[in-house]
């Protein structure tokens, strides 16, 4: 068996956890309760780890003696000047509140806006290449949200069946997206089962 | 400058490099990326360090011997091998704990998927049938047509998915049956209108955002103007 | 001299021989003998017109039956021309037209140590084969061809129609035909190619071979009888006397040559590969005396007129094209009658084969470098080292006449093995490739330029309206009075809650990204403002990173609304949680131990606002701000279980709101305000007239119209465009 040690702490901590949930005997809640409290974490130093590794990565292609990107080192003094400052006035402080409110949600809400204008595009150019009646069906599907989505429907209460046809156009999408969250349950639950069954073994890269 | 002030010109000139990517690429706007992935790297550490590591592993240490503490040398043992996984030969130091965190991931995802998803969705599908609350013929009708069209569209949006196993090569195990067939082909309807309806969810959150950094920069430049 | 025993037949051999004279099989494991089946012959020499046979082409296909060869001189190429006026007086500068490997190159130093190989194979060498023998190993096509030229075999032992023309390997360019003493004149000298020996011979065409063949035949009956005394000077002088020498030409009476070995050209004796010459005619031999086995010593063979004999040649142009339908103008001015050519031995060619023709597709086919060839080839090959320690040494520095030459680079093109066939299809593929790229990269390009452009028309068209309506403020957009049942249900429960006599205790969690901070924070502003209204205590908690940043934002945004709120008092922040689902297990399971602190690192649950509270059950609601689906399914399923009767509220994105929407229909979700549609119902319901959503209904309405409105003319047009262009 490829990482007995490894595939012996997924299943036995996994198999714990789930009898924890499923069984409320006290002394299996607890153990699930410490599992999980473990698992937050090293999810958190896992977290740590990935950010060194990101920062490793930039660290290589700036000091790289071919192809050397110099926009990373812009990273590097960013991740400097915001870890040094964080770690002095720590994450509650007014000042680090601002470098998250008027720089990351500056640059992301922009990127976001540009998202719209490329969306838009995009739905322009639906029928550019594609002309399946999936195509057409999602377009029509899209348009129709769009006009219901803009509240200029939600305005003309005074028109008699409005109301029950935004009802039941309203209703179509629920069914799609209950059979796509009931798909996600069963892929969830066929694949977690693979976990604890060892089957799947994503930790032993 | 008020430094407030100062914030507000970081601001609005972030939003507008980031905003001249609809002219195009440019270096400007990736040096903005640059510096806004390393800004959230180390918000992101610094939260970290002090919401998770300092108060659930070093304040617990630092309070007591680890010896008086059996709960934390598993966890402080296993954070330590997942430094490992920094390195690349001795990153299968780093899989035991990642076997813990995939593993209890597992089970909870299973827990979660049963409780909330399953019994909770299958009991919506079926709830509509139930018409014993209901005073009119009339919404008895518009409640089982309604309920109809659930059940449906979700059995068939199911059908579309085809859970099948896979032979080892990756092929399907065969066709499937002609009912199947049928049923995903209406499932395919529901998902390309859920699918729509997801589109223009998406399209009118963009246009939220932009409406909002849009009038942002108004904002700014309003008393600048007048 | 040392010598090497062969490990096949025992004799032996001299030390620098690759091959057993005797057994003719290789001494050493890495070398490889040389084909010299007659099958091989036959197809590889043919190969040699490949590439380079436009100038044979000339005389070839031009001459006359029975013409003498100078009724070709009008259509001696321009580069022969040149030679002959060359001649005697002035060697051209040579080139080398295709550099040979070194490891291909033998040894000048050996050459003039020992005989090659090839010579030594001479004197070992047997009768030639019969053309029966030779026609086995031919391929039927090829015997067809003979038996359809020749159908009755007759002898046509001639000069050079009558030997079995070998392969001509590389390693016997210039140097090995300039240890030749060439006393004739070199005036003339046929129209030579570089040779590359292929061994494919199967893409040639049938009807080549015809041309080639009849050609071939027609060159012998044409050349007359050549001077060979060269030959027979080398048989006599260099050839071991005793050796068992080749079979008696009379003994091959009745014998018939294949047709197809007799166009090979006499002066070829300097392309003969060493193997081949086994197969050399008895008449080369006849008036030699039988050589011994002794070696001959280099400094026998005369090296002084060999420049004179090879002016205007390369390496390549030793090597004859078969092709040629006549001997080289230096063998037929020779005066002397080839002693070893009698009259009984000549082939009785049949007069009435008809003259090659050169097929115009391959005279078109004619590479540039065959047509005008570097002269310029190998003096440097043939010059002799006048001092220092490789004195009298032929070639050794090859590298000087390369610096010291201003001559164009050697092509090597020249000398790629392309079948026909394969250049048709490369012909083929490169008209594909060029259709493709001069069709494609405009097409690319131009669909790039033509997104660029409407990418900027669009955002400008956007840009432009959403700000003009943002400060124009034209207030077109009616608010909604058509409520969505959740957002009904959400203003319920808030209502319910904050109207109780107790204030409530929410727990929100603050579930968005910086992203769409913008749209959330302005549906939820309103919302929390009524929750501060009721005087209600918010624990914030977050499983985004910048959740906790986004905290204070958004309750200093409501708490301006509400100044009597004491927001130190009855906000707390619980930080963020790591790890997702399973945070939010740890959160559902115990909150207390998930969240011990708050954001400033303080106890949290022994302040005021959550003293005595232990688990998510214990507060009043829970309200969600998420633009995630992922996360808001792991809130239903995590954290919902657990909360029991606690309503689950949810303030969404409009991006997440259709994936939300079973959970709302199932009961999971008590209520949701969803999109800047659902904070405009919101603030219907609560009858807000300032509201943060208020604000940008217009230029959200607009905005979105404008979007169906762009769509809609794109569809029509697309679809307009795909109508007319169909019936192309």
């Amino acid at each position: 068996m490829r990482a007995p040690l490894s595939t012996t702490i997924a299943i036995g901590a996994g198999t714990l956890t789930l009898l924890g949930f499923f069984i409320p005997v006290e002394a299996l809640t607890s153990v699930r309760s410490l599992l999980i409290e473990w698992a937050v974490l090293l999810a958190g130093v896992a977290g740590l780890v990935a950010i060194a590794h990101l920062l490793s990565v930039h660290w290589r292609k700036m000091t790289a003696s071919r192809n050397r990107n110099v926009t990373s080192a812009f990273l590097l003094i960013a991740f400097g000047i915001t870890f040094a400052a964080g770690m002095v006035l720590k994450p509650g402080h007014p000042t680090m509140q601002k470098v998250v409110t008027h720089i990351q949600v500056p640059i992301e809400a922009s990127l976001m806006g540009v998202l719209a204008i490329s969306l838009t595009v995009a739905a322009i150019r639906l029928f550019q290449r594609r002309g399946g009646w999936m195509s057409v069906l999602f377009a029509v599907s899209a348009f129709v949200f769009l006009i219901i989505g803009s509240g200029f429907l939600s305005s003309s209460a005074n028109i008699p069946v409005l109301k029950d046809l935004l009802a039941a156009v309203n209703a179509l999408p629920v069914a799609g997206a209950r059979g796509i969250l009931i798909g996600i349950a069963l892929g969830s639950l066929t694949t977690g089962l693979r976990v604890l069954l060892g089957t799947d073994r994503p930790y032993s890269g | 400058m008020a430094p407030d002030l100062l914030w507000t010109f970081i601001a609005f000139f972030l939003t507008i490099l980031v905003l001249s990517y609809v002219l195009g690429d440019n270096a400007l706007f990736r040096v903005v990326m640059m510096i806004f992935v390393g800004i959230s790297a180390g918000y992101g550490a610094v939260l970290l360090f002090y919401q998770v590591i300092m108060p659930r592993l070093i304040a617990p240490l630092m309070t007591a011997p680890i010896a008086n503490q059996p709960g934390l040398i598993i966890p402080a043992a296993l954070s330590i091998l997942l430094l490992f996984k920094l390195s690349p030969r001795l990153s299968i130091l780093g899989n035991p704990p990642m076997a813990l965190l995939t593993g209890v991931g597992a089970a909870i995802a299973i827990g979660g998927a049963v409780s909330g998803t399953l019994f909770g969705q299958i009991s919506g599908t079926i709830s509509p049938f139930d018409l014993s609350g209901l005073s009119s013929a009339g919404s008895a009708i518009s409640q089982l047509f309604g309920g109809i069209v659930l059940l449906t569209g979700t059995v068939c949006s199911l059908a579309y998915f085809h859970f099948g196993a896979r032979k080892k090569g990756g092929e399907n195990t065969g066709a499937q049956p002609i009912l199947i067939q049928i049923l995903a082909r209406i499932g395919q309807v529901f998902i390309a209108i859920t699918l729509g309806a997801l589109f223009a969810g998406v399209l009118a959150a963009s246009l939220a955002a932009l409406i909002e950094r849009l009038d942002f920069l108004i904002n700014v430049l309003k008393p600048l103007i007048s | 001299m040392s010598e090497i025993i062969c490990p096949y037949c025992g004799s032996s051999n001299d030390i620098d021989a690759l091959t057993c004279l005797s057994c003719k099989k290789p001494l050493y494991d890495d070398v490889e003998v040389p084909d010299n089946s007659p099958q091989q012959d036959g197809m590889d020499w043919l190969n040699t017109f490949r590439g380079f046979d436009t100038e044979t082409n000339a005389s070839s296909s031009t001459a006359e039956p029975g013409g003498e060869s100078t009724d070709a001189e009008p259509e001696i190429p321009e580069w022969l021309a040149r030679i002959r006026a060359l001649k005697g007086d002035e060697v051209p500068p040579l080139e080398e037209e295709e550099p040979l490997p070194p490891e291909e190159i033998p040894s000048l130093l050996d050459q003039d140590a020992d005989l090659p190989d090839w010579i030594k194979e001479i004197k070992a060498s047997d009768a030639p084969q019969s053309s029966e023998e030779n026609n086995e190993d031919f391929p039927d096509w090829l015997k067809d061809l003979s038996d359809e030229e020749n159908p009755t075999p007759e002898p046509e032992v001639a000069v050079g129609s009558g030997m079995v023309l070998p392969d001509i390997p590389d390693d016997l360019s210039v140097d090995e035909g300039a240890e030749l003493n060439f006393d004739s004149q070199s005036e003339g000298t046929g129209p030579l190619e570089p040779v590359s020996l292929p061994t494919d011979t199967g893409e040639l065409p049938d009807e080549f071979f015809h041309d080639v063949i009849t050609g071939q035949t027609q060159s012998a009956e044409e050349v007359g009888q050549p001077d060979l005394n060269w030959l027979i000077e080398r048989a006599d002088s260099n050839f071991p006397q005793d050796e068992p020498t080749a079979q008696p030409l009379d003994e091959l009476d009745g014998q018939s040559l294949p047709t197809l070995e007799q166009p090979e050209p006499a002066p070829s004796a300097a392309e003969t590969e060493p193997g081949e010459s086994t197969e050399l005619p008895e008449w080369m031999f006849e008036s030699g005396e039988p050589a011994g086995n002794e070696t001959v010593e280099p400094t026998e063979i005369d090296f002084a007129p060999v420049e004179d004999n090879l002016a205007g040649t390369s390496s390549q142009d030793l090597i004859t094209a078969p092709q040629e339908a006549e001997l080289p103008d230096w063998l037929l001015e020779d005066e002397a009658a080839p002693p070893a050519q009698s009259p009984e031995y000549l082939p009785e060619a049949p007069s009435d084969i008809e003259t090659g023709q050169m097929p115009g597709w391959l005279h078109a086919m004619r590479p540039v470098e065959a047509a005008a060839p570097n002269l310029v080839a190998s003096k440097e090959e043939s010059r002799i080292e006048a001092s220092g320690p490789l004195a009298g040494y032929q070639g050794v520095l090859p590298g000087q006449g390369v610096v010291t030459h201003y001559s164009k680079p050697p092509v090597y093109s020249a000398r790629m093995q392309v079948t026909d066939k394969q250049r048709i299809y490369a012909t083929l593929f490169e008209t594909l490739i060029a259709d493709e790229t001069r069709v494609g990269a405009p097409a690319a390009a131009k669909t790039k330029s033509s997104q660029l452009v409407m990418r900027l028309v669009v955002g400008l068209v956007m840009l432009v309206a959403l700000v003009a309506i943002l400060i124009l403020q034209p207030g077109f957009a009616a608010f909604p009075t058509l409520v969505p049942p959740e957002s009904v249900a959400f203003y319920d429960s808030v209502q319910t809650l904050t109207s109780a006599a107790t204030p409530p205790r929410v727990l929100v969690g603050l579930d968005y990204d910086p992203s769409l901070s913008g749209e959330l924070r302005t549906i939820s502003t309103s919302v929390v403002e009524d929750w501060m209204a009721g005087n209600s205590g918010l624990a914030f908690i977050s499983i985004s990173p910048t959740g906790p940043a986004l905290v204070s934002e958004l309750v200093n945004a409501a708490a301006a609304q509400n100044p009597g709120y004491l927001t130190a008092e009855r906000v707390i922040n619980l930080g963020y949680l790591p790890g997702g689902a399973s945070a939010l297990a740890a959160l559902a399971i115990n909150p207390t131990r998930a969240a011990p602190t708050t954001m400033d690192g303080l106890p949290a649950w022994e302040s005021l606002l959550l003293q005595g509270m232990t688990a998510v059950a214990d507060f009043d609601a829970i309200l969600l701000l998420t633009d995630n689906a992922e996360n808001s399914r792991a809130w239903v399923e995590q954290v919902k279980p657990a909360a029991g009767d606690t309503p689950l509220l949810v303030i969404s994105s409009a991006q997440v709101a259709p994936a939300l929407q079973p959970y709302i229909q199932s009961g999971q979700i008590s209520g949701m305000v969803s999109g800047f549609t659902g904070g405009a119902a919101y603030e219907q319901l609560t009858q807000s007239v300032n509201g943060p959503v208020r604000r940008y209904w217009d230029a959200y309405q607009g905005g979105m119209l404008l979007i169906a409105a762009l769509m809609l003319i794109g569809a029509a047009a697309f679809g307009i465009k795909k109508f007319v262009r169909r019936p192309k």
